[in-house]
């Protein structure tokens, strides 16, 4: 069963006004697939849930800082113009949302949670950190699309010195084009596009089950000297793509892949 | 089994039959219940949270709408009437279920139909 699409949706994309159970199935099978692949593309589960995670992800103590060295009447120093990506935290799943209050820990010795009495002290979000909040939802939440958290002085770069929990993701109206502020409907588009060309994969190719009853793509069959004609146009649609999404649900997926959680992590 | 199309907070009707796991309709008796939930199958799971609508034979909503089962002696289709101000939820395509409180069954409530249940903006 899907968490996002409901098989009502796909079952009417594809003219199925009475499913026999074996079409339910397939469908619904189809659904969970698609959504599978959508996530793997985005890169986060789109859904919105409360989520505990640890940051940085990968160890960046040891990269290189850009910087150069200065000089005062006493001592050298070193001044740091960027290094990785610790200017900014970049959660996985977008977008943020403020309607539950985040609690953020910092422990440099942290070592993901697994340290006795680790991340005891929250950081106070205003004055410690701050994500880049871009505007309000429908109900005046704030919402941050991309993801990203800045802070009062650098981020730590020893990996797991960070613990976060966090609301992050879309409400199912959301989803569904259903709110005005903000709308993903695009991402249940694509995953009702994938859903559908799925199903009709399966159905296009399953064991006939009904007398004389003939498949979409199939266009001649005998049972003498067994043969059978394809459509080809009918199935370059059905099977062109041999990638896990069409380019078409690339597409509307573009403006929502977290781009940067692929990047520092 | 048919697309029900209904308006946001328009009256919406409907007759059904409640059938088995083999597809023959149902005759119920009088301890039976029947219900009828509209919402994403996600949001239902096993009871009624998150259903947009959820009413049951015998307990009209506070708006009115009623799920009047019938016995079999004139009919076999049960009525389903929602009152406008119950469909007062966002336009979209939900799942319309129906399920079966069936009284020689021990009291556990099974989902015995979906059908695709459409609710345009009026």
């Amino acid at each position: 069963m899907g968490k996002i699409t409901d098989i009502a949706e796909v079952l009417l994309e594809m003219g199925l006004e009475s499913p026999s159970n074996l079409e339910r199935s397939v469908v619904d099978s189809a659904i969970v697939k698609a959504e599978a692949a959508v996530k793997r593309y985005l890169n986060y589960d789109p859904l919105r849930a409360l989520r505990t995670e640890y940051y940085p992800q990968m160890d960046q103590s040891n990269l290189p800082a850009r910087g150069y060295w200065e000089s005062n009447s006493s001592s050298a120093y070193l001044v740091r113009e960027s290094s990785a990506s610790a200017d900014e935290l970049q959660l996985q799943h977008l977008p943020i949302r403020s309607n539950v209050a985040m609690i953020l820990s910092i422990d440099t010795n942290g070592k993901f949670d697994t340290v006795s009495g680790a991340f005891t002290t929250a950081s106070v979000e205003g004055t410690d950190f701050w994500p880049r909040y871009d505007g309000l939802d429908d109900d005046g939440n704030k919402i941050c699309r991309d993801g990203m958290i800045l802070s009062s002085g650098r981020w730590p770069l020893a990996a797991g010195s960070v613990k976060i929990i966090y609301t992050a993701g879309y409400t199912l109206a959301e989803l569904h084009g259903q709110k005005s502020l903000v709308d993903a409907s695009q991402i249940n588009d694509a995953i009702i596009g994938e859903a559908t060309i799925k199903s009709k994969k399966a159905l296009a190719t399953k064991k006939h089950i009904v007398a004389g009853f003939v498949s979409g793509v199939i266009t001649a069959e005998r049972m003498g000297d067994y043969n059978y004609a394809v459509d080809p146009a009918t199935a370059a649609k059905l099977f062109g793509s041999s990638l896990d999404i069409t380019s078409a649900s690339r597409e509307k997926l573009e403006n929502f892949v977290n781009c940067g959680w692929t990047i520092t992590n | 089994m048919a697309v029900k199309a209904a308006q946001r907070l328009r009256n919406f009707a409907t007759d059904v039959n409640i059938l088995d796991g083999d597809g023959a309709v149902l005759t119920l008796v009088a301890d039976d219940e029947i219900r009828a939930r509209i919402g994403r199958s996600s949001e239902i799971l096993d009871d009624d949270t998150g259903a947009k609508f959820t009413v049951t034979s015998g307990t009209p909503t506070a708006a009115g709408s009623v799920f009047t089962k019938e016995g079999g002696t004139i009919t076999t289709q049960h009525r389903l009437r929602i009152d406008a101000a119950d469909l007062d939820f966002d336009a979209g395509t939900y799942t319309l279920f129906f399920d079966l409180n069936d009284s020689t069954d021990g009291d556990d409530w099974k989902t015995v139909g979906r059908e695709i249940f459409h609710l345009e903006d009026s």
